[in-house]
């Protein structure tokens, strides 16, 4: 683990230096985090909610923090299932199945007012939507963070090998949908 | 479908720069507006900790007002209406003596009896020495020619 998370995580625990640590976790990590959520949510006001809930729930469980893994991967999770658990949430409020759920992120798409990419970027993410949960976590994390595998499968909680095929898989589907713009 | 150099070419045109972006100074207010809520948080649960202590207090009040009256009124009041409490304490006491004695087997109590009825003969030397502590000349010559 970085000397500079040792630290932060240190102070965290540290009643005295506790808020001064954890505005420096803040300024370090929630750009980082932010992309991540605002890859699966889509919105930039879901995702400032997300986000905040992410980082509400770190400050609230930095004590059960056993260091197993480093604090950004740690962060990551937990920014990874807020994200899931929102859009879950989203599912069973309204009643919707997962493919409902896909065809509302892609109205978001289409709707955002801070989405600004050309055609291609646009059919790009309507492609990414399309996919299952999990494989489109996994295109996230690779294509765009270019995440090690060993690290998404920390945080996935999935074997390197699984996490590789579902990448060759999501890939194959990208593709396939992107051949279709013209 | 299209072939493959079709596709890597639409996907580079597509870039991996993501195609979002934020309202102007997000990450600049963002700290300020994450520390506040943790404040908030803060400071909800210290309120909660109050409010149930100020849930406990008049409880805490009734109960400290019962065991008063408890002590200064209902006890003292039963003692002596009741004086069968005080002769139960006594009555305990002399059981306890019972039991005590009860310990004791037949052979040492019948020797502690026997060694209290002894009485030590007086020799005229002791006798001599109580007479000469206790009483003047006068006395002893007034009561040897009475």
């Amino acid at each position: 683990m970085p000397h500079a998370e040792q630290e932060i995580i240190r102070n965290l625990r540290q009643e005295s230096s506790r808020n001064e640590a954890f505005k420096e976790l803040v300024l370090r990590y929630q750009e980082r985090l932010y992309w991540h959520i605002r890859k699966i949510v889509i919105s930039h006001e879901d995702a400032d909610d997300v986000l905040q809930n992410t980082l509400m729930k770190a400050w609230k469980n930095i004590g059960s923090f056993r260091e197993e893994s480093s604090l950004f991967t740690w962060l990551y999770r937990i920014a990874t299932n807020e994200s899931l658990t929102f859009i879950n949430s989203r599912k069973r409020h309204s009643l919707l199945s997962i493919d409902e759920v896909n065809e509302v992120l892609k109205n978001k798409l289409e709707t955002d007012e801070y989405f600004d990419g050309n055609e291609i970027q646009k059919k790009l993410q309507q492609a990414i939507l399309s996919l299952p949960e999990k494989q489109r976590l996994v295109f996230n994390m690779r294509y765009f963070e270019e995440m090690p595998y060993q690290q998404m499968s920390e945080i996935l909680n999935t074997s390197v090998g699984a996490l590789k095929a579902s990448f060759h898989h999501a890939t194959k589907k990208v593709e396939e949908y992107i051949s279709t713009f013209e | 479908m299209e072939n493959q150099d079709d596709i890597n070419r639409k996907l580079v045109e597509a870039g991996k720069d993501l195609p979002f972006r934020v309202p102007r100074n997000y990450f600049i207010d963002f700290p300020a507006r994450m520390e506040a809520l943790i404040e908030g948080e803060e400071e909800k649960k210290k309120g909660v900790k109050l409010r149930l202590f100020d849930y406990l207090k008049p409880a805490l009040g009734i109960a400290a007002a019962f065991a008063s009256v408890f002590l200064l009124v209902y006890w003292p009041i039963k003692l002596v209406t009741n004086p069968a409490l005080l002769s139960s304490s006594q009555a305990r006491e002399s059981e306890q003596i019972i039991n005590l004695v009860e310990h004791v087997d037949d052979h040492t109590f019948l020797s502690l009896l026997e060694s209290e009825n002894k009485s030590e003969p007086l020799d005229d030397e002791i006798l001599e020495r109580y007479i000469s502590a206790n009483y003047s000349d006068l006395d002893i010559l007034m009561e040897t020619h009475k």
